[in-house]
């Protein structure tokens, strides 16, 4: 058994940094590299099953081939299929199967060795296997990055040739919804890389059982809660909290520090509820709930040490036009009740509305870091500020 | 609504209100729940609070017995006991139906069901 295997996770794009800091803060990885949307790194298989407690990724994968097809772009549909079918016997399922069963925590039937053996009788004798009861089921997704036009297959041919080549090698029955394997084939011009599945359901889906029209995923909620360097004992706040999703997410993942979310909408109070109460078994997780006004906060002054929260993007909630009059007030009450050192992350939609007011107030705001995020389509404006209190 | 909250609210949003602070606080229904004690940040927390509105919230629940009526000297020399029994009070006691009142307008929000609400009524403005 190899002594490392490569992973890949799938990230929010434009927080590749901020996953990129969580996997080095809690796993010994080595080689950590980030692209658009992903970070690729490292890790010794006896630290593997520990890499689904991360919590900025939303999907992971092992990485167990990748190579340089020469010419793949300039082939013709046929022969770039058959290319393509062909690296299955280059790619290293030993090492999938064994990462995939110690991340799964269950075994494939007969584990890596019996993949081995079929794999090489396939590639010696074409001996081909049928499905049986104990084959796993599995698909084949294809991405290809950059511009499409320069292949002449689409992905869907790569994924459903490069599958096809799988139930014959292997005898895995294909199964597009409910299926125990994913592979994921990634080409982009002539680079080729193959990976597995490691987690089942998409990370992110975790927390929030009682959704609202604009709930955050639990991995963005991370990604902006890590800009917020949040320290033990800090107190932290989402004065529009609607469900809960980034205070929620704040008390699970940092144990010792204090969250309080506050919403105007009753109906947002009662997704509060639900949500924190299917989560809060813990004895050490601290998270309060407020119905107030954002832009009158029953606080005090100086007494929070972090705020984190998705402003209204004048999309689905409110308007742009009341987002020019709205943010400044709520910048106001912020820097009100911030300490002075303490961090403002902010994410919002309407980049100008956000960028104007910070300008107009700009003596009192250190911009610390600058993320353009995608959210679900959307380019979002991600920004963490100190508030300097001069 | 646990009690530390209380240390940090303030009625300063409402009309003719000067200070606001610390909220009156009357407690109907409360449950006690064990939260994990740590030193460190039980000294952290108890570094951030106003004594005053602390005593004001231990003596809604009839708990005030647990800690003295004037700040002790310095928060790092309390033993662990002592140190627990400001935890118990901040951490431990969860307000389920009660209310907040503002010390100047008598304005009442209520706690309902573990929240607080601060809703400005209309025409307080």
């Amino acid at each position: 058994m190899p002594e490392s295997a490569h992973l890949y996770a799938a990230v929010i794009t434009g927080f590749e940094k901020v996953a990129s800091r969580e996997i080095s803060e809690k796993l010994p990885a080595t080689e950590c590299i980030s692209g658009r949307g992903n970070v690729r790194f490292c890790l010794d298989l006896n630290s593997v099953p520990d890499i689904l407690k991360l919590r900025s990724i939303d999907n992971l994968y092992v990485v167990f081939y990748e190579n340089e097809l020469v010419g793949l772009t300039d082939m013709e549909k046929e022969e770039a299929l058959r290319t393509i079918q062909e690296q299955i016997s280059y790619c290293n399922w030993k090492l999938a199967i064994d990462v995939y069963q110690l991340v799964r925590e269950t075994n494939i039937y007969g584990g890596s060795d019996r993949v081995v053996d079929q794999m090489r009788e396939f590639m010696r004798e074409g001996k081909r296997c049928e499905v049986t009861e104990n084959s796993p089921k599995f698909r084949v997704t294809c991405k290809r990055c950059g511009e499409k036009e320069i292949h002449a297959f689409s992905s869907m041919d790569a994924a459903s040739k490069f599958g096809a080549e799988i139930n014959n090698a292997l005898g895995w029955k294909c199964s597009v919804k409910e299926f125990d394997i994913e592979v994921m084939l990634r080409i982009e011009k002539d680079n080729m890389t193959v990976m597995m599945a490691l987690n089942d359901e998409s990370l992110f889906k975790r927390n929030i059982c009682a959704y609202g029209p604009t709930t955050m995923r639990s991995t963005v909620c991370y990604c902006m809660l890590h800009l917020a360097n949040i320290k033990p004992g800090d107190v932290v706040m989402d004065s529009m909290c609607g469900g809960g999703s980034i205070p929620i997410e704040g008390a699970l993942a940092w144990e010792n520090a204090f969250f309080l979310g506050g919403d105007n909408h009753k109906l947002a109070m009662e997704r509060c509820k639900k949500n924190w109460s299917s989560n809060s078994s813990s004895t050490k997780s601290i998270c309060e709930f407020f119905n107030w006004d954002a832009t009158n906060l029953p606080l005090r002054d100086n007494c929070i040490d972090a705020l984190v929260t998705d402003l209204p993007f004048g999309k689905k909630i409110g308007l742009k036009t009341d987002n020019r009059l709205l943010y400044p007030i709520l910048l106001n009450e912020w820097k009100r009740v911030l300490r002075k050192g303490g961090r403002l992350v902010v994410m919002s939609h309407d980049k100008r509305s956000l960028e104007k007011a910070i300008l107009a107030d700009r003596s009192s705001w250190h911009i610390k870091a600058n993320h353009i995020v995608n959210m679900g389509g959307l380019q979002c404006l991600c920004l963490c500020l100190i508030n300097t209190q001069s | 609504m646990k009690l530390f909250v209380h240390n940090f609210m303030s009625s300063r949003f409402l009309k003719n209100v000067t200070v606001g602070y610390p909220l009156e606080l009357v407690v109907k229904q409360f449950v006690e729940k064990d939260i994990e004690f740590d030193r460190e940040n039980t000294i952290v927390m108890l570094n951030k609070i106003q004594y005053e509105a602390l005593v004001v919230a231990a003596a809604a629940v009839n708990q005030a017995d647990r800690i003295p009526a004037e700040q002790p000297g310095k928060w790092e020399d309390l033993s662990d006991d002592q140190l627990k029994q400001f935890h118990h009070i901040l951490m431990n006691i969860d307000v389920v139906d009660g209310e907040l009142i503002c010390p100047e307008t008598k304005t009442v929000f209520p706690i309902r069901d573990g929240i607080p609400n601060m809703l400005k009524v209309d025409g307080e403005k």
